[in-house]
């Protein structure tokens, strides 16, 4: 992969289930480093595309590849991809702590019949202490409140240093003032680990906060590659509605700087 | 009558000579059965920590119903190959089979998300179930009298378990316990949640089929003892009452075993002293008395807390 290739690359990438078609004719580059924020309405194919990305879906035709790999070579990998999904069915049954849950998080990247190494133990441990997981380190997973479950499983798919993080409806359930802190939250990880986020979600608000380009998806990519704000008639032809509907979103968010990509 | 623990009944026949070797068959009969019980309810107080995290108790008991109906496939075979009845492993062949079969199937229809599993289970156990009645009415038609030993396989049958079969038993329950500590990061992060598991580059697939078979493999051995009917008792009463009374990880797996165990060797205990009472289902009534009991010091606890 040469320097400048993108580290997703989506081309002519059509989906079905069944006879059902879900995306046409996608082709979307994403860079190394930068965010992109994926918006649509529900069903739109948002999910979708993240679930093509992590290769637990194949597309019906065209074309992914991850840092030059199939989605299943790069998922295999352990190391390269982070996934944060909208709903995690995670088992409370389980007695496992937070700081147990971010360390299985390496299971992947170390290997079948290998000894998680110390430096990977270390750095999940760091990341902990960064991201203020390190509070409840030590408390079973079944107690930790919504906002610090989802800290720590965005840690624990952090942990393994991966160079993506896919987001799949991040700010779902979470209070206005959560949504902002999470927001700067997750910039700062951007920042320190020079991460290519993957966003994918409904609320403009969060994504113009942390992405710097936006890709409308509804069947087909109506939209992607001017930071800043999102026109009128993108959003109209992507959700189907009246401008006024969206109204209170886009002057909100078509004032936000849009975060810079590092390098 | 002289029975203990796993030793043949010597009273039936005309007069009782016991030679003076039987006594010494009878402790090792005994131990047999002792020592294949309790290295087997830790195998199976370990995989219940499993089926209690990914809901798989009935399932559990899906695979355990499978064996009955293996056996009626085994005695079917005998109906129609009357030259079959000499095989003597034939039926722990079929029993075998069947049982891996429905673990794989399982597996495969949880996994695939397309078809409500839960039914799917419920269909295949009771079909078994069905097929091994049939079986044994079929064999009763065509031959003097019930298959030998049938009641076996539903409700187990500790008494007079070969020092061959015990061996197996205790190292296929090695094997499990050995399989589980090996890869216990992949089982673990797969137990906490599956597709997160799988997009962290873990094969959840080969975990998951790798839990299903480890799974039947110590249902097919604990049939011998609790029976089908009561197999799953061994996998899902330790874990929850371990659940109880632990909290951390490592004091919950131990915790699992030590009561699988003295849940076994407690059953196995009434057995010996009153033996009419038989030993799989006093085995699982140790485990659900200790089970009351872990619940009964945790209420207390809360009621304490507050």
């Amino acid at each position: 992969m040469a320097e400048n290739d993108p580290i997703i690359d989506i081309a002519e990438l059509d989906f079905a289930y069944g006879r059902q078609a879900v995306l046409k004719g996608i082709d979307l580059p994403v860079r190394a480093g930068t965010a992109l924020g994926i918006i649509g309405p529900n069903g739109g194919g948002k999910s979708t595309l993240l679930r093509l990305l992590l290769g637990l879906l194949s597309p019906t035709r065209g074309r992914i590849r991850i840092a030059g790999l199939s989605p299943r070579q790069a998922r295999r990998r352990g190391d390269l991809m982070g996934y944060l999904p909208q709903n995690p069915r995670i088992s409370r049954d389980l007695p496992l702590t937070a700081r147990q849950v971010v360390h299985l998080g390496l299971a992947g990247k170390t290997g079948l019949l290998h000894r998680v190494e110390a430096a990977d133990r270390a750095f999940a441990d760091a990341l902990m202490r960064r991201t203020g997981a390190e509070e409840f380190a030590d408390q079973p997973v079944a107690e930790l409140s919504g906002g610090q479950l989802q800290r720590v499983l965005i840690c624990r798919a952090l942990a393994a240093q991966p160079k993506i993080l896919l987001l799949d409806e991040p700010t779902t359930g979470i209070d206005a003032a959560g949504q902002v802190r999470f927001v700067e939250f997750l910039n700062d990880l951007k920042q320190l680990l020079n991460l290519t986020l993957v966003l994918v979600s409904h609320d403009l608000r969060t994504v113009s906060a942390i992405a710097d380009r936006i890709a409308c998806l509804n069947l087909t990519l109506h939209y992607h590659d001017i930071p800043g704000h999102v026109p009128a008639e993108v959003i109209h032809r992507t959700f189907a509605c009246d401008l006024e509907a969206m109204q209170p979103w886009l002057t909100q968010s078509a004032g936000r700087p849009s975060t810079e990509a590092p390098g | 009558m002289v029975d203990a623990i796993g030793g043949q009944t010597l009273d039936g026949g005309a007069g009782l000579i016991v030679e003076p070797i039987q006594p010494l068959c009878l402790i090792a009969s005994a131990s047999s059965a002792v020592v294949s019980a309790a290295t087997l309810s830790m195998a199976c107080a370990l995989l219940g920590l499993v089926v209690v995290a990914r809901r798989w108790a009935f399932v559990g008991e899906g695979i355990a119903h499978a064996g009955f109906g293996g056996a009626g496939t085994a005695w079917m075979l005998v109906v129609f190959f009357p030259s079959l009845a000499q095989v003597s492993w034939l039926v722990y062949i079929t029993v075998v089979v069947f049982c891996l079969s429905m673990a794989v199937a399982v597996g495969w229809l949880e996994r695939s998300g397309r078809v409500n599993s839960d039914a799917a289970i419920g269909i295949f156990l009771v079909a078994s179930l069905a097929w091994g009645f049939v079986a044994r009415e079929v064999y009763r038609h065509f031959n003097p009298s019930y298959p030998p030993d049938w009641e076996t396989y539903l409700f187990g049958q500790l008494r007079g378990i070969s020092a061959g079969y015990a061996l197996v038993t205790v190292m296929i329950s090695i094997a499990v316990v050995l399989v589980v500590v090996a890869l216990s990061k992949e089982i673990l992060a797969y137990c906490f949640d599956p597709e997160l598991a799988e997009v962290s580059g873990i094969p959840a697939a080969f975990i998951h089929y790798l839990l299903m078979i480890l799974i039947a493999l110590v249902i097919i051995l604990g049939v011998r003892i609790a029976g089908g009917v009561l197999v799953t008792a061994m996998l899902v009463l330790p874990a929850v009452t371990a659940r109880m009374l632990a909290q951390r990880l490592r004091s919950v797996v131990i915790a699992a075993m030590v009561c699988g165990v003295l849940g076994a060797m407690a059953g196995l205990a009434v057995n010996h002293r009153w033996s009419f009472l038989p030993a799989g289902p006093s085995i699982v009534l140790m485990l659900f008395a200790q089970f009351l009991l872990a619940y009964g010091i945790g209420r207390l606890r809360w009621i304490g807390g507050e």
